[in-house]
């Protein structure tokens, strides 16, 4: 079974987020902001990191830069952001993570992108993060 | 010359300066004379010595007194100049010739007559002499070695120093008088001079500040012109406000303006006694004040004194800035060092140049204003997009909350069997998501608003691209039952875009295909073209679908509005996606292009260039040369109307709407092509944006405006800037806000047409002057007028061309107004045309009520002066042909 650690500031988010996940058979853990996130992250070593990016304190973009140069830098992280924005996608894949999606969250490919990474595939660009915008 | 001088001349004017000029000379001969002549003449001819004595100390003042007082000086002047040679000649005589005082005799005659009259008078008069010296020679005889004694000899020569003395003195003056004379006319020659240079060089200065739109420049361009001319090394400017009731000094320019500062919130109320600025705006006119003494500063009006103390001057003149009859300011120039002297003329002058300047500089300052304006205006624009970016962040979040515990829910729901609460559960979710997307584009379009909205250029396969985007959309297409077909090259090749929002706005085209289509053909046809403007990708969504009204289509790509209210209610959507796509399109370069019919279906065409460079949507025209192919067509001898617009779609609108008016439509994607295009074409009216890249509508308005061949085009502003005042102050006749307003604009334009071909206007009238009244006021609004003087002449002229209006005459020989009006009502195609009775006669209630039926309006003869009446005329005619 997976360790997912979800880090999320927003407590319905993470609530509905972990409970579906828990529901599709992975252990989550959660934290409700970035420096909680990492000391999580340190003392359970997750299989994989969701994590927001608009988080107090400390933000996803911070995070994903501090994860990516410790010991932990081989644990995949996808990065959630509100709207799909060109620039977004750019500076979470810059920041290091390794794969990336919008919220609301849509479970099913979510899920995929989470199998991809846990099954050690190599990440593909995110290329159909902005398809679901359109009427 | 001095004023004093100059009425002294006025008075002598009157005698001759022969008169005035020989009266000191004669009192020094003609009393030194009788005493030379006592001591020369023997003692036995005493009493002619006597009377010699007392005729020539009288002659002087007897010649001057009666030559003053005769109706003609000169002739009277030049007589005594003859009588002279007679006198000295007889004193010649009686001193029997003796040598010496003959001599000076002699000299004296020949010297004034030629000091006085030249050879001419000299010829003329010298015989008097030895006429007279015979008439004396007749007394005394001829002695001319006869000694004289030494008294005799020393007045001899006293007299001849004293005739000299005044004559050279008198000469003296003579030439002095000339040279002033002389010197005073090249003054007079230099200033004629100057003002015709300065005249030369105004239309130059008057090119430049009407050229300039910002108002340092116009000031500064005024001030050069003028101080090339003038010595002002200080300028300036104030503007009334009428809120305040003052002159606000708004700016002060110049060598001698070295602490602008000061300026600031001075003000002048136009109700301050003794105030130059104050009484230039009351009058009207010129202020001048030659020299401002130290002393007369204590005098001052307070703020007088606190402009003159912010920079002092020895010398001002003010001037009213008037523009269309109203004393908008003034200006005002000074001196700060020495006084200048300015004569009326020069005050013409300059007066004359100011008032040309009056326009350029209001426009300026308004221009200034919007500016301002402008800037507040997209600071509040940006305040606004991030207050609406932020809140759809806020908004975003409880809506991922709701999507997904409905969707949480829906799987539990599954799991648990209660499949009742399925459909609600998904109602939830498709209106979360509704919601949701109308955030999201709410925020796009923020972005694109607030500029800040960026591009990611890649390189990548358009195929690959293409295929990505059917896969997605496929199952969509299929949902009502529609066949889709896609045609593409395999050899699309590559292209540099950003990807995200082309798939985007591809997605978006499809979607909606497939939304308003029901069991028909959605086809997708990708192609790649290389021409003169570059290398283009075309995505073109085809539908046979429900399609669209020309109507429709203008209203298709603002935001929140559908091709109709109750499409929103059928198909969904939130209106906001063609919108953003187009944008997208347009960041790229490229553009949305729309082909519609009502029932015959749509086809929405992208189109791209296949390597976007970064900043492609600034480029200027970027896309004109291919959607306007046919815009500047050749001339189809309908009036003309130039649409000003960078925006391709409203252009194309535009051009079709307008061209079903009957216009010819020519347009411009930018400001300098629109002026250029206004010069050329001399358009009846002009639609006019603001927010273009090149120049905005407000300076190409107040270009047009302060062009004097352009400024009589009427200019309608159709903008999404609401800023009515702002247009009408730079002149613009009507002012519509975006969305196209199309019955609005077309009835607006309608006026600028001007009259229908066969869209005359009948007078049917018996008396020429009212016709000719009735004439003149209609041509002069540019109506064709038609004219009959009788019934019968109506008749045929009616036969002969179907007026768009009768005026009719009630009493008229033949046929009267009663008589016609009856066949014109009998007439099929003539009984539609709307007629206006003028009438001398007072009509009974019989004749009124019988009249009222049949005629649109009735006009007593004795109003048809006042102006209403073709106003009336003019509102029936506008309703004719609404």
């Amino acid at each position: 079974m997976s360790k997912i650690l979800l880090i999320e500031d927003n407590e319905m988010n993470r609530d509905m987020l972990s409970r579906r996940l828990q529901k599709k058979g992975f252990e989550v853990i959660v934290a409700a902001d970035g420096e909680r996130g990492l000391r999580m992250a340190h003392d359970d070593e997750p299989d994989l990191i969701l994590m927001d990016i608009s988080l107090p304190g400390k933000d996803g973009y911070a995070c994903a830069r501090a994860l990516k140069a410790s010991q932990l830098s081989h644990i995949p992280i996808i990065a959630l952001t509100a709207h799909a924005m060109v620039g977004d996608r750019e500076k979470t894949l810059e920041a290091g993570c390794d794969e990336y999606d919008t919220k609301p969250v849509e479970l099913p490919r979510l899920l995929q992108k989470m199998e991809k990474l846990l099954n050690g595939a190599i990440a593909e660009p995110a290329a159909s993060a902005g398809v679901s915008q359109s009427e | 010359m001095t004023a004093k001088a100059a009425s002294e001349t006025q008075q002598e004017k009157r005698i001759h300066p022969v008169v005035t000029k020989t009266y000191a000379p004669r009192v020094v001969v003609y009393t030194l004379v009788p005493f030379m002549m006592l001591a020369v003449m023997p003692p036995e001819a005493r009493p002619i010595t006597a009377i010699a004595f007392i005729v020539n100390l009288l002659y002087p003042h007897i010649a001057y007194y009666i030559s003053r007082r005769s109706t003609d000086s000169r002739v009277m002047g030049f007589r005594f100049l003859y009588f002279d040679g007679f006198l000295v000649g007889i004193d010649m005589g009686l001193v029997a010739y003796r040598l010496l005082p003959a001599s000076v005799f002699l000299l004296l005659s020949v010297a004034t007559l030629i000091v006085m009259g030249g050879w001419k008078l000299f010829f003329r008069a010298i015989w008097m002499l030895p006429l007279g010296s015979l008439l004396g020679a007749l007394v005394s005889g001829f002695d001319p070695y006869a000694p004289i004694s030494t008294l005799a000899t020393i007045l001899c020569y006293a007299i001849v120093t004293g005739f000299v003395i005044v004559m050279a003195y008198s000469v003296n003056v003579t030439t002095r008088e000339v040279i002033a004379t002389k010197h005073e006319l090249r003054d007079k020659n230099r200033q004629v001079l100057k003002q015709t240079e300065m005249l030369g060089s105004m239309s130059d200065f008057t090119h430049k500040v009407n050229s300039s739109p910002h108002l340092d420049e116009v000031v500064d361009a005024v001030l050069q012109g003028l101080q090339n001319i003038f010595e002002f090394d200080l300028m300036g400017i104030g503007i009334v406000d009428h809120e305040r009731g003052a002159l606000v000094v708004d700016r002060e320019v110049g060598a001698a303006a070295i602490a602008p500062e000061k300026f600031e919130d001075l003000t002048v109320p136009l109700a301050e006694a003794n105030s130059v600025f104050a009484a230039c705006i009351a009058k009207r006119e010129p202020m001048y004040v030659p020299e401002i003494l130290k002393s007369s500063v204590e005098q001052m009006s307070p703020s007088d004194r606190a402009i003159y103390e912010a920079a002092p001057s020895v010398s001002t003149l003010v001037l009213p800035l008037i523009v269309q009859d109203q004393v908008i300011g003034t200006i005002s120039f000074g001196n700060s060092k020495q006084p200048f002297d300015l004569s009326k003329g020069a005050i013409q002058t300059i007066e004359q140049y100011v008032s040309r300047l009056a326009a350029a500089i209001r426009n300026a300052r308004l221009y200034e204003e919007a500016q301002l304006a402008r800037a507040e205006a997209q600071k509040a624009n940006e305040t606004k997009s991030q207050f609406l970016a932020n809140m759809s962040h806020e908004l975003r979040t409880p809506m991922n909350a709701v999507i997904g515990y409905s969707e949480m829910l829906e799987e539990e729901a599954e799991d648990e069997g209660l499949t009742d609460f399925i459909p609600d559960l998904r109602k939830i979710q498709v209106a979360g998501r509704h919601l949701l997307e109308l955030i999201n584009g709410i925020l796009d379009l923020s972005k694109i608003e607030a500029n800040k909205m960026e591009l990611f250029l890649e390189t990548g396969d358009v195929v690959r691209m293409v295929d990505g985007v059917v896969s997605t959309v496929k199952p969509l297409v299929a949902n009502n039952n529609n066949k889709f077909e896609v045609e593409r090259d395999d050899s699309l090749g590559k292209m540099h875009v950003d990807r995200t929002k082309l798939r985007q706005a591809l997605l978006n085209l499809l979607s909606n295909a497939s939304k308003f289509t029901e069991n028909g053909n959605i086809r997708l046809a990708v192609n790649r073209h290389v021409e003169d403007s570059g290398d283009w990708l075309t995505f073109a969504v085809s539908d046979s679908g429900i399609g669209m009204t020309e109507e429709q289509m203008t209203r298709l790509f603002q935001p929140f509005t559908q091709a109709d209210a109750s499409t929103t209610r059928k198909f969904g959507g939130t209106g906001l996606g063609l919108t953003i796509s187009r944008h997208f399109c347009q960041m790229m370069g490229g553009d949305i292009l729309v082909q519609s019919k009502p029932g015959e279906g749509s086809t929405f065409t992208i189109r791209i260039p296949a390597v976007v460079h970064e900043n492609a949507a600034e480029e200027p025209g970027r896309q004109a040369q291919t959607a306007d192919t046919d815009s500047q067509g050749a001339p189809t001898g309908q009036p003309v109307v130039l649409v000003i617009d960078d925006d391709a779609a409203i252009r194309d609108i535009m051009q079709k709407m307008l061209r079903k008016e009957g216009f010819d439509v020519i347009t411009a994607a930018g400001g300098e092509e629109g002026l250029r295009l206004a010069r050329e074409r001399r358009p009846v009216a002009i639609t006019l944006d603001v927010l273009m890249p090149d120049m905005d509508g407000w300076m190409v308005l107040s270009k047009l405006k302060s062009d004097e061949d352009l400024a009589d085009i009427p200019v309608v502003m159709q903008t999404i800037v609401d800023d009515q005042k702002m247009g009408f102050a730079l002149g613009a006749t009507e002012y519509l806000t975006k969305p196209i307003d199309r019955s609005r604009m077309t009835r607006i334009l309608r006026k600028f047409r001007g009259p229908d071909a066969g869209g005359k206007v009948m007078i049917i009238e018996d008396d020429r002057d009212v016709t000719r009244l009735l004439r003149e006021q209609l041509a002069a609004e540019g109506l064709q007028v038609a004219e009959a003087a009788n019934g019968r002449e109506a008749l045929e002229l009616l036969r002969k061309e179907r007026p768009a209006m009768i005026l009719l005459d009630l009493l008229m020989p033949e046929m009267d107004g009663f008589e016609l009006l009856d066949i014109i009502h009998s007439q099929q195609e003539w009984k539609d045309i709307p007629v206006v009775i003028i009438t001398g006669k007072e009509l009974t209630a019989e004749e009124t009520s019988a009249l009222n039926s049949r005629v649109s309006d009735v006009v007593h003869k004795s109003h048809l002066s006042e102006s209403d009446v073709v106003e009336k005329i003019k509102e029936q005619l506008s309703q004719l042909t609404a």
